[in-house]
């Protein structure tokens, strides 16, 4: 299941209260009872251990949560490989291209010991260098988009959900309306003018290349930030009520007291399930952008541009339009599944079992 | 400047692509013209013309699209003078009696209108209706989008704006004076120019500047789709410009009073919409209709494999030289190539041998040194800094190095993107960055030329750009491109992305413009071509190639390589 940032909160769990902050005890480990002589000694669990032993008896999850280590881990050291040489995603082999329309020669596109993936037709670029440094540009994107979305939604979530009145309005409206902008039309056509902008607030040179991972970040994470600020603002109006804000508020405390002090520790539940279904739908949503060519510039290799390219090649060279495909499939596919999997053993109300 | 119709632009997947131009060779034809054997052919059947699309537009003096210029010659709209058909096509008269006749050093230029020809209403084609449609193009409110070379040659004076002093017929400001320039006595145009224009007769055949409309059928910009027949076929109904339409026999056509058109099939039927891809997946498939269907967009480099794998096809294909150069233009105005010796080593650095495999191999494009397309006249054999093809990085670094110039030299370089073109400069990039460049690519997708051609691009240091000659000669070539006098202007390098201004080119330009003999002025331009390369002032890469594939029911395919390289429906039957 892929959740576009767009997506409006219809979900049925989506406003409910983490249960995890609010359940002491997992209704499937043995119940302690007290004063049966003779029992286990009382297990206490914290929240956190109980989350855990479930996640840990979550195989699919597990699976998933690994995958998605493997592919940020491999994303990370990928600038390294190519570095010290492992990896090529630049070095052109017009050798192993020259036949008819340069497609690479032997089977599977190319498929040799020094090109696992086979090559780039047209170029001979190692097409598994490509997917590796392509995933880094990607995730980076993705990954800072949604710590924007996530930051941003999260401020302004607790100020709707907890001044209420015409700041709530004001700011629920706002949100409504950030909603109901077709993002990616937005993307494309407001590229020209605002990566210039972006260029001359960061204060760049005009011959220096555009700031286009900026511009991307910041798209993809203003698009993506109502849909954490409504998840937020939902989960704060039902805790401002609690006594423990009452007792706060009668305290003195201040307003950014009561924000961050006494609220966001009970967010980061709902917060880290979203991070992780918003992350792939930035994943796929930086992939779109490279696929419209909007992406950043060549040769950086990012996963949309691959693809790209991969589409006209369908017939022609399978392999080649194969390999990036599954690539960007395992990869939104992990974190989704690690999305769900958080959930439920967060909130066991809306298993799936 | 013509350009490449969309159908083959089409190649976000590929081939080249990109604006420009029409015409090409005029004495050397290249021997690749791929005829159908002259099998038996006969009237009647359905020509489909499978297309990208959308239309540009039908009307001639709002077009300025190579191949959708050739099919309204051949289909809808007869010129004062045309191409021939077959292997060697030659300029011949078509609406006029004879080639025309120049006087006064090519500053007048008289035509006889046969007196035969019909409209398809079965009025007279006049020279009235000559000289009104050849007054479209000045009204440029309306009017847009066409050649222009008119307002530059006519003799008719500016206003102080630089702009010409007549506002075209709708508006008739200034009438008096057009009438004066362009003159009827009885079917005898007479045109008075401002300068020489010695290959005037070649500007009517390749272009529509003035081509026949009658006044009481013009609807000005609204004629854009609705054409007026003097051809062998009109228009059925409408023409939706997304998705095309459907031409039939025009009644009042008569093939005794036309020397060319042999107009087999009974109807055409344009199709517009359909995406490279899918077109070449349809003529390889040859079903149904598609068996009598062409097209103008040249397949893409991922279709060539299939083409080579389909059995027969090769029987049905036609692999062309194309009218188009891409080129390298440095910009002569930023900091790094304001240096002479950095051009030279930029463009002794460039790999075109990876360039060419990058688009899909030698059957996409031929490596050039000259802008002057190899089947033009105007071609020169050079190699201005003796690099082979595939690129000298080593020669390239010491010219660096011995210039004294930090490395590495930081620039970048602006290309139209696609995803072929990614991949084409990112190949071309490593012997740039190899030669001691430090190169940056930037892509632009959208409005590629105006974006270019405008001040905020200045600081860009060399574009990319791709370009055709609209008639079989250098001054479509060389002064459109590189004449900085008639281009630069405060807001806008216009086509001369370069901002090449340079006294010595321009004045041979002029010279050039002068020589009435053909083979010495073709000659002149060429050598213009290798003093502007030996300056660095532009790099070419390579002249591309069309490959067209056409259904198992066409006969007579042949490309017209003087009407731009495209399929020419001139004697296509389907029977």
């Amino acid at each position: 299941m892929t959740v576009a940032p767009g997506e409006p909160e219809n979900r049925s769990d989506a406003s409910a209260v983490p249960v995890a902050s609010a359940v002491a005890v997992d209704p499937g480990s043995p119940v302690a009872l007290d004063g049966v002589d003779g029992a286990v000694a009382i297990a206490g669990r914290t929240p956190w251990q109980i989350v855990m032993r479930r996640l840990r008896r979550d195989r699919v999850t597990m699976v998933a949560f690994g995958a998605s280590v493997f592919f940020v881990a491999l994303a990370a050291i990928a600038p390294l490989l190519a570095r010290i040489g492992i990896l090529n995603p630049d070095q052109t082999h017009p050798e192993l291209v020259q036949g008819l329309g340069s497609m690479p020669e032997g089977l599977m596109g190319g498929v040799s010991w020094s090109h696992w993936l086979g090559v780039e037709p047209g170029t001979g670029r190692d097409l598994l260098s490509r997917i590796v440094t392509g995933m880094t540009t990607s995730l980076t994107v993705a990954l800072l988009a949604t710590l924007f979305s996530v930051v941003v939604g999260t401020i302004i979530g607790i100020i709707s959900g907890f001044a209420g009145g015409r700041v709530d309005w004001l700011l629920s409206r706002s949100m409504d309306l950030v909603l109901s902008f077709p993002s990616t039309l937005m993307l494309l056509s407001l590229q020209a003018v605002l990566v210039d902008r972006i260029a001359s607030i960061m204060g760049q040179p005009s011959s220096a290349p555009p700031p286009k991972i900026a511009f991307m970040v910041l798209v993809l994470g203003f698009f993506g930030f109502p849909f954490f600020a409504r998840i937020i603002r939902g989960q704060v109006l039902s805790l401002r009520e609690r006594e423990f804000v009452e007792a706060a508020r009668s305290l003195g405390a201040r307003r950014g007291r009561l924000y961050f002090k006494e609220l966001l520790p009970h967010l980061w539940a709902p917060l880290l399930v979203y991070t992780t279904l918003v992350l792939p739908a930035n994943i796929s949503a930086e992939a779109a952008l490279g696929f419209l060519g909007v992406g950043l510039n060549p040769p950086t290799a990012s996963l949309g541009a691959i693809l790209n390219d991969t589409v006209s090649y369908a017939l022609p060279d399978p392999a080649y339009f194969f390999f990036p495909g599954v690539t960007v499939f395992l990869l939104v596919l992990s974190f989704n599944l690690l999305g769900d999997g958080l959930r439920d053993a967060l909130d066991p109300k809306a298993g799936r079992q | 400047m013509m350009r490449m119709k969309k159908g083959a632009a089409a190649v976000a997947l590929g081939a080249a692509v990109a604006m420009t131009a029409a015409a090409c060779s005029s004495g050397s034809t290249p021997s690749t013209t791929t005829a159908s054997t002259a099998a038996a052919v006969a009237k009647g059947g359905t020509l489909y013309i499978l297309n990208l699309g959308p239309h540009n537009g039908l009307d001639v003096q709002q077009s300025y699209v190579g191949a959708d210029l050739q099919t309204a010659n051949r289909v809808y709209m007869r010129y004062l003078t045309s191409y021939s058909t077959g292997a060697n096509p030659k300029l011949v008269p078509d609406l006029a009696t004879d080639l025309g006749t120049m006087s006064d050093g090519g500053k007048t230029w008289k035509f006889t209108i046969v007196d035969n020809a019909k409209w398809q209403d079965g009025a007279k084609v006049t020279c009235e209706d000559v000289k009104y449609g050849g007054s479209r193009t000045f009204a440029t409110d309306l009017i847009s989008n066409g050649p222009t070379y008119s307002l530059q040659f006519l003799d008719i004076p500016n206003d102080a704006d630089g702009t010409s002093s007549y506002k075209g017929p709708y508006n008739g400001t200034g009438q008096a004076l057009y009438d004066k320039a362009v003159t009827c006595d009885g079917q005898t145009l007479t045109l008075h120019f401002k300068t020489p224009w010695a290959d005037f007769n070649q500007a009517t055949a390749a272009l529509g500047i003035f081509a026949p409309f009658p006044k009481a059928q013009d609807k000005a910009d609204k004629s854009l789709f609705a054409p007026w027949s003097n051809g062998p076929y009109m228009l059925e109904g409408t023409f939706d410009p997304a998705k095309g339409g459907t031409w039939v026999r025009n009644p009042n056509w008569d093939a005794a009073t036309d020397p060319i058109r042999k107009a087999y099939p009974d109807k055409i039927v344009d199709v517009e919409g359909i995406q490279g891809e899918t077109v070449y997946q349809r003529l390889l498939a040859d079903g149904g209709d598609d068996k009598t269907a062409i097209t103008f967009g040249t397949a893409p480099p991922s279709v060539l494999p299939t083409i080579a794998s389909t059995p027969g096809a090769d029987k049905r294909m036609a692999n062309v030289p194309a009218p188009y150069v891409d080129y390298i233009q440095p910009n002569m105005t930023s900091t790094a190539m304001s240096n002479p010796k950095v051009r030279q080593a930029f463009a002794m650095a460039t790999n075109r041998d990876a360039y060419i495999t990058a688009n899909g191999g030698p059957q996409v494009m031929v490596p050039t040194y000259a802008m002057c397309n190899k089947v033009l006249a105007c071609y020169k054999d050079f190699n201005p800094f003796g690099a082979p093809t595939a690129g000298d990085p080593d020669g390239a670094k010491k010219v660096l190095t011995d210039a004294g110039v930090a490395m590495p030299v930081n620039i970048t370089v602006v290309y139209r993107k696609t995803p072929t073109r990614d991949k084409s400069f990112a190949a071309l990039k490593e012997t740039w960055d190899k030669a001691g460049f430090n190169v940056t690519l930037e892509g632009i997708t959208d409005k590629y030329y105006r974006t270019i051609s405008g001040a905020a691009m200045k600081t860009k240091d060399a574009f990319y750009a791709s370009w055709g000659a609209d008639w079989p000669s250098g001054s479509t070539d060389i002064p459109p491109l590189f004449d900085g006098r008639i281009n630069i202007t405060p807001t806008s390098s216009n086509q001369d992305y370069g901002y090449y201004n340079s006294d010595a080119a321009n004045k041979a330009m002029d010279a050039a413009y002068l020589i009435t003999d053909p083979a010495a002025r073709e000659k002149a331009w060429g050598d213009i071509d290798e003093m502007i390369s030996k300056d660095g002032g532009v790099i070419p890469l390579v002249n591309q190639k069309f490959t067209f594939v056409y259904g198992s029911g066409v006969k007579n395919f042949e490309v017209n390589t003087l009407f731009g390289g495209y399929a020419d429906l001139a004697n296509i039957a389907v029977k």
